[in-house]
């Protein structure tokens, strides 16, 4: 264990001179190839970075980069020049022996007030690799960061905790407080954990979550999946916002029960275009103009493919009656009734 | 093709991402391990909060805060107001009871059950004062606000309307009342907060003015609007009541600073209700005089609505009377009343919609009156200059959108007599109404940006509420740079970014439009001159007017071979783009004119004989807006206008309880919007019309006009169906069996 | 929404036995328990999920139709059998609610729809005696323009609002359940009760309880049927006030009838007065009016809710013209 006053105020770090925000959070990452590109792997690290309220340091061979999660990847603006002999200073005053080895991506978690959270070294042989340890790194930290499980985790944070054995923390006072016992009289009984493994399969793939009974299909998707096309309205079943497939049924998801839902396929909004390819019915849409704000559109075109399936609309004036469930308030109507005519043609019943 | 695209049924540029489920709205952006926060509200609605004990819940596992007024820390900013649009907050700094479910408790948890479940576990106690949740006609204290919204003066003047009205023929003196009605966009109010450090800090939130949000978030913590950063991307429906922060975005922000932790908050559609405004109700009492052709001699329109006890807003509803018609004598006021309610506040066309309602219903009753078509007593008294603010207008096409609107409909089809159109068990019924909403223009900013890889990148902070923003940006930046429009990319949305105003008004398109115009015009010049500056362009030396730029490349003038294209231009510059931006203000000779949008609404009903039911079985709107920048986004607004006029004709109502002020239709169940059912075929015709006057663009904005007049077109057709006048909205069918 | 466990019998006994515990719930489709919990207006410890259970069979004979209690409303509605031989039923179906809502419920949950009385649905409302026995009524003098006005009580004016319910009651459906002291068949008309002094007590099922399936008679007048409901909008909305009608004819002459109402009573309302009217009579709109300006007599009106007395008559002779060949 390490301990440093703050290692903000460390010479090595003062003496660049970056563009810091008082008392956040940083993570300092050292790989001399890393780059950072628009990725699906990047996007894990935005999501981290905000998670820790961090901005992400990046040393690579001859610069400086600091990193905001919203910032674009086109960084050059933030680039400030390093000597070899000031990275090596900021290696050891981050608890790292001197002179970077070769594809060997270091990085330290320092909390807002300047100690250092959690450290970690990797190889990585590219900088694609760089950056999916980097977001690795990153998780493992942020679920440290924030202490116990909540009760309902899903399974990439059961992953994640299995991990984080082998990850050298450090923590102490650099770790953030908790909150504090709650005030009252006597403490509370043990929480029964009321949650269960369940398997959902959504768009074709198996997903393994442990949810408790009370958790909707809905706030499965978007809270534990990051499935978020399919939206929330009303969460009560006045809107159909929500509207997903069930096995190959149109259902409100917020009025699901996720452990209710067993074995049968999912389809949600994210499961119809094929790679860049648009469904039938999501071009349509795009053509008619059949959506404004988009919020309630996912819906609407789950809710239109189930109406095809039922094959049971088939004037505007059934199409009407049978979309009624899907509100949309930006009153796109028309359109949408004129994109699911045009679809028809091409979305056979199955 | 690289002129030419304003004007074009451009598909929306971010339809992929929104059929996709791609689209990011404000609570989806992906934040590792972000809390869930939930509200606690009040049970109450006047009085103050005893105690509250949040032992319960912060047993529930998974709780991290539960912060009340006891526990919240002090924000000095809480009780001003960042300019005149804003709102009062209440974010837990007193325990006063204002209004029913006012915040009194924020809860914040690992997941978001928890936090639910914690939520109705907060037990509190009141003090609970007697209060006053519902405007009345008579006995209740009014006051005269110092302005009636933006567009001017409470009360205004001109002739001698009693000499006029005592004078007259014919007279109609009639009170009609729109009620309480909410916005109730799709998405429901929601925000993810993410503090960087102790004074920093990003709020990815739905809004219609991120930089107000900025403004208040900046006030309520003291900290400069610069650390600050507000990002909304998608916006899931706005119609004006997320155009000014609520209490909701400060107490996320607190709960995120208290918590050390990423905080994500979602309003629950019965929050809804309470928390982002309404539209007030009104009670609007009109006096029309005539004589017996029909020429308005003096028209009254007194408008009454209501206001929350601790902040105002004003529904500026007789304020279209100063303009619409021709006449001599004209007399508007507004009051307001002080009620036990969160404060209202702007909805799609606020004023606009309630006043069409009573002045055009007025209109038609004085065309009964007068045996008159009420097309031909709209003619009759066509106002060919603005006679409220004594200005010619900067144009004005609503002659043709009668005249359009009408042919379309089949309106010399209309048999006056009530009853007597008939389809099976249906009475039928046409009726019309004149359709208005001002062209609005604000100052606004943007910056474009040509870059190494032939792309043109403009941006502008913005907002995109389901209007199209996106794409007509660059279509009209595609346009004055002279560049294909696949080439170009908009972003908008982000504090970052050149500030603009807020996305109501229908001012988009002019403010941020005409800005964006103006940046990349900037930008072309700046090109053209890097280009006859520099010694390797074959262009080197020209004058800027022998270059031409078109499809991205610079060519000089009758000398086809003599060319330079923009990539090899920045490429040359050393830089990876070469970039304008520029701040817009509003165009100078718009004050020597008033500038309105005008249009023509005309509408079939169908009322069930037997159970009185009303069903809008067609509707005809023909609008004048100045330039069309994307005749499908364009339709798709003036759609939206009309089937809230429909919703708000038919069924939109929120009713608070006497006692206890609470709204009692409280979700989208018991508080009806328009469903696909009850929206039939819509035509809408785009009236072509020319405006040198209302800005860079010649647009005038057309997000709210589609909703004006036609709630009193829809009136007017079920008094011609059954001979019943309904003049307080919704016509529902207990106001007619 | 409060935690809970969960269990899903594969067993119709195993079923009955979980359902004995304490705080227990069936559920079903869902849809009106989920949204409920979310209201917190339900507060179960367990859940004892149906799903698993075989009543999903539309089962047709000579003498009627036998419907599993876990059919959902859309597949019922759709149902040949239905279509040709219970028309207002599926017609009754296919005006609730939406199309999703309808593939998710369940006949035996519709059976047991609770009140969208919206005080019952805001807890922050103290005053519901349905949701806690004795502490007062707010609706009685609150906003009752969707209330019910027939079969209420000083206790409790809520709306039974299910429309599937006023048709199966007009084609004299029996209700068959299932519980921990042998199997009852119920008829309609007996199986949901009049609020009282009790409106906590909805049914004639006792706790752990389980409706298995809902059978149909097959009757003169069923085939001759047809649902009409007025409301606020033209879909997805609750009924201001609804009608099934079904009548036999002889001729021109009405043999028997049946007549109920929805969206006027705290449960789903006969109209035998109504009934009796037209036996015998010819199938004219002038008797139709006659016989359905019987109808509410009983009704007792608050200030928001007196016009359902006009247009209950109204749907009903619009319900029977539609099956006596009038329209």
């Amino acid at each position: 264990m390490m301990r440093v006053a703050s290692l903000f105020l460390h010479p090595s770090l003062l003496a660049l001179g970056l563009p810091m925000n008082r008392g956040q959070p940083m993570v300092i990452a050292f790989h001399n190839e890393l780059q950072l590109q628009e990725s699906l792997t990047l996007e894990q690290i935005r999501a981290e970075l905000r998670g820790l309220g961090a901005a992400l340091i990046l040393v690579a061979r001859g610069a400086v980069f600091v990193f905001q999660p919203d910032d674009e990847v086109d960084i050059q603006g933030s680039n400030i020049g390093i000597r070899a002999a000031a990275v090596d200073e900021l290696r050891v005053a981050c608890g790292f022996a001197p002179g970077a080895p070769a594809h060997e991506l270091s990085l330290v978690v320092l909390s807002g007030g300047g100690s250092v959270v959690a450290r970690h070294s990797l190889l990585a042989t590219d900088s694609r690799l760089a950056l999916k340890g980097l977001a690795e790194a990153l998780s493992i930290a942020g679920t440290q960061a924030i202490g116990p499980h909540p009760a309902t985790i899903s399974r990439r944070e059961v992953v994640l905790a299995s991990l984080v054995g082998a990850f050298a923390l450090l923590t102490a006072d650099g770790c953030r407080p908790h909150a504090p016992p709650p005030s009252g009289p006597a403490a509370p009984p043990v929480p029964i954990n009321r949650a269960r493994k369940i398997t959902l399969n959504v768009n074709g793939q198996a997903h393994e979550l442990e949810v408790e009974p009370r958790v909707s299909l809905l706030d499965a998707l978007r809270e534990r999946l990051g499935l978020t096309g399919s939206k929330k309205g009303c969460d009560h079943g006045q809107c159909g916002a929500c509207t997903v497939l069930v096995a190959g049924k149109r259902v409100n998801a917020c009025l699901t029960l996720a452990i209710m839902v067993g074995e049968a396929p999912v389809t949600t909004i994210e499961g119809l275009a094929k790679g860049e390819r648009l469904h039938a019915m999501q071009a349509a849409f795009v053509e008619e103009d059949a959506l404004q704000c988009g919020y309630c559109t996912p819906g609407q075109i789950m809710s239109a493919l189930g109406l095809i399936m039922e094959n049971r609309a088939h004037t505007d004036a059934e199409v009407r009656e049978h979309m009624s469930g899907n509100i949309c308030r930006c009153g796109a109507y028309p359109n949408i009734v004129s994109a699911i005519q045009k679809a028809r043609l091409e979305t056979v019943p199955s | 093709m690289t002129f030419g695209n304003v004007g074009r049924p451009v598909s929306r540029v971010d339809g992929p991402l929104k059929v996709t489920g791609k689209a990011q709205y404000a609570a989806e952006i992906p934040v590792a391990n972000v809390a869930h926060a939930v509200l606690v509200t009040s049970a109450v609605g006047r009085g103050h909060l005893r105690s509250i004990d949040t032992r319960r819940a912060e047993q529930v596992p998974g709780v991290l805060h539960v912060i009340t007024s006891g526990n919240v820390p002090p924000l000095p900013g809480a009780k001003k107001k960042t300019d005149p649009n804003d709102r009062i907050l209440q974010v837990l700094q007193e325990d006063e009871i204002h209004y029913p479910d006012q915040p009194i408790a924020i809860v914040v948890a690992s997941t978001l059950e928890s936090a639910q479940e914690a939520a109705f576990l907060v037990s509190a106690t009141y003090a609970a004062d007697e209060l006053h949740a519902d405007l009345m006609p008579i006995g209740q204290d009014r006051y005269k606000p110092k302005k009636a919204g933006p567009s001017g003066d409470a009360d205004t003047k001109r002739g001698d309307v009693e000499a006029a009205v005592n004078g007259a023929a014919v007279r109609i003196d009639q009170t009609y009342s729109t009620p309480v009605q909410n916005h109730n966009p799709m998405e429901p109010h929601a925000l993810t907060v993410v503090w960087q450090g102790e004074d920093h800090v990003t709020l990815y939130d739905t809004s219609q003015g991120i930089f107000a949000v900025r403004k208040k978030v900046s006030a309520l913590f003291g900290i400069p609007a610069a650390n600050v950063r507000v990002i909304s991307r998608f916006v899931g429906g706005g119609f004006g009541c997320k155009g000014s922060p609520w209490s909701h975005v400060g107490l996320a922000a607190i709960a995120a600073r208290v918590a050390q932790r990423p905080v994500k908050l979602a309003l629950t559609r019965q929050q809804m209700f309470s928390l982002v405004g309404h539209r007030p109700k009104t009670i609007q009492h009109l006096v029309l005089a005539a004589d017996r052709k029909g020429k308005l001699l003096a028209v009254q329109h007194e408008s009454v609505s209501e206001t929350s006890r601790f902040d105002e807003f004003v529904e500026p509803a007789a304020v279209v009377t100063r303009m619409l018609y021709s006449c001599p004598n004209v007399r508007t006021t507004h009051r307001l009343v002080k009620l036990d309610i969160p404060t209202p506040t702007f909805m799609r066309a606020p004023g606009e919609s309630t006043g069409t309602f009573a002045l055009e219903s007025a209109m038609d009753e004085l065309a009964v009156e007068l045996k008159l078509d009420p097309l031909q007593l709209r003619l009759e008294n066509y106002a060919e200059r603005d006679e409220g603010e004594d200005k010619p207008w900067s144009s004005k096409s609503l002659r043709e959108c009668y005249e359009q609107g009408a042919a379309r409909f089949g309106w010399s089809r209309r048999n006056a007599t009530p009853r007597a159109m008939r389809d099976g068990c249906w009475l039928v019924g046409y009726g019309m109404a004149t359709a208005t909403y001002p062209a609005r223009q604000s100052g606004s900013s943007a910056v474009a940006k040509f870059r190494r890889d032939g792309s043109l990148l403009v941006q502008a902070g913005s907002q995109d509420i389901g209007t199209g923003t996106y794409t007509i940006m660059a279509q009209i930046a595609a346009d004055a740079l002279g560049v294909p429009l696949e080439t170009v990319t908009f972003e908008l949305g982000d504090t970052i970014m050149p500030e603009t105003p807020v996305s109501g008004g229908s001012q988009t398109a002019s403010s941020t439009g005409s800005a964006v115009r103006l940046a990349a015009l900037a930008l072309r010049e700046k090109l053209i001159a890097t280009a006859l500056a520099d010694p390797q362009s074959a262009l080197h030396g020209l004058k800027a007017d022998a270059v031409l730029l078109s499809g991205g490349q610079l060519t000089a003038q009758g000398q086809p071979g003599k060319q330079d294209s923009l990539s090899a231009l920045v490429a040359r510059s050393g830089g990876s783009e070469i970039s304008a931006q520029i701040s817009s203000v509003e165009k100078l000779e718009r004050a020597q004119y008033s500038l309105h949008s005008f249009g023509a609404q005309f509408v079939e009903v169908r009322v069930d004989e037997d159970t009185a039911e009303v069903r809008v079985a067609r509707a005809v709107g023909a609008f004048a807006a100045g330039k069309i920048l994307n005749p499908k986004t364009a339709r798709s607004q003036f759609y939206g206008g009309m089937v809230w006029g429909i919703g708000f004709a038919l069924e939109e109502h929120s009713v608070r309880d006497a006692r206890s002020g609470r709204v009692v239709t409280r979700d989208l169940a018991d508080y009806h919007v328009p469903v696909h059912a009850d929206v039939p075929e819509l035509v809408v015709l785009m009236v072509d019309e020319h405006d040198p006057h209302v800005n860079e663009i010649g647009a005038k904005g057309i997000g709210e006009i589609g909703i004006t007049g036609i709630s009193a077109a829809i009136a007017n057709a079920v008094y011609n169906a059954t001979g019943k006048r309904v003049r307080d909205l919704p016509i529902t069918l207990d106001k007619l069996i | 929404m409060r935690n809970f466990d969960y269990q899903k019998p594969a067993q119709e006994s195993e079923a009955i036995r979980s359902g004995q515990t304490t705080g227990a719930r069936f559920i079903a489709g869902g849809t009106l328990l989920v949204d409920l919990l979310r209201l917190d207006v339900e507060q179960p410890e367990l859940l004892v999920d149906l799903s698993a259970l075989p009543w999903r069979q539309i089962e047709v004979a000579a003498d009627g139709v036998r419907i599993g209690a876990l059919v959902s409303n859309s597949d019922l509605a759709e149902h040949p059998a239905i279509l040709a031989g219970f028309p207002a039923l599926s017609q009754a179906l296919l005006s609730g609610a939406s199309p999703q809502l309808r593939n998710m419920a369940t006949v035996g949950g519709n059976l047991l729809q609770r009140t969208r009385c919206a005080y019952f649905r805001d807890v922050a409302v103290s005053a519901c005696n349905k949701r806690k026995a004795g502490s007062g009524c707010a609706a009685l003098a609150g906003y009752s323009r969707m209330h019910a006005v027939l079969g209420v009580s000083d206790q409790c004016i809520a709306l039974h609002p299910s429309d599937m319910c006023v048709a199966l009651l007009a084609m004299d459906a029996v209700v068959h359940t299932r519980g921990p002291d042998g199997e009852r068949s119920i008829f309609l008309a007996d199986f949901h009760t009049l609020p009282g002094a009790h409106p906590e007590i909805e049914s004639a099922l006792k706790h752990g309880e389980l409706v298995t399936h809902v059978s149909l008679p097959k009757t003169s007048f069923s085939a001759r049927s047809a649902y009409v409901k007025a409301r606020d909008r033209a879909s997805y909305a609750f009924a201001l006030a609804s009608s099934a009608a079904a009548i036999d004819l002889d001729g021109q002459i009405i043999r028997q009838a049946r007549v109920a109402l929805g969206g006027v009573g705290t449960k789903p309302w006969r109209c035998m007065e109504v009934e009796q009217a037209l036996v015998g009579r010819p199938a004219t709109r002038e008797v139709f009016q006659a016989a359905a300006a019987l109808a509410m007599s009983d009704a007792r009106t608050t200030e928001h809710n007196g016009f359902k007395v006009q247009l209950a008559r109204r749907v009903i002779v619009r319900a029977l013209e539609r099956v006596g060949g009038v329209l």
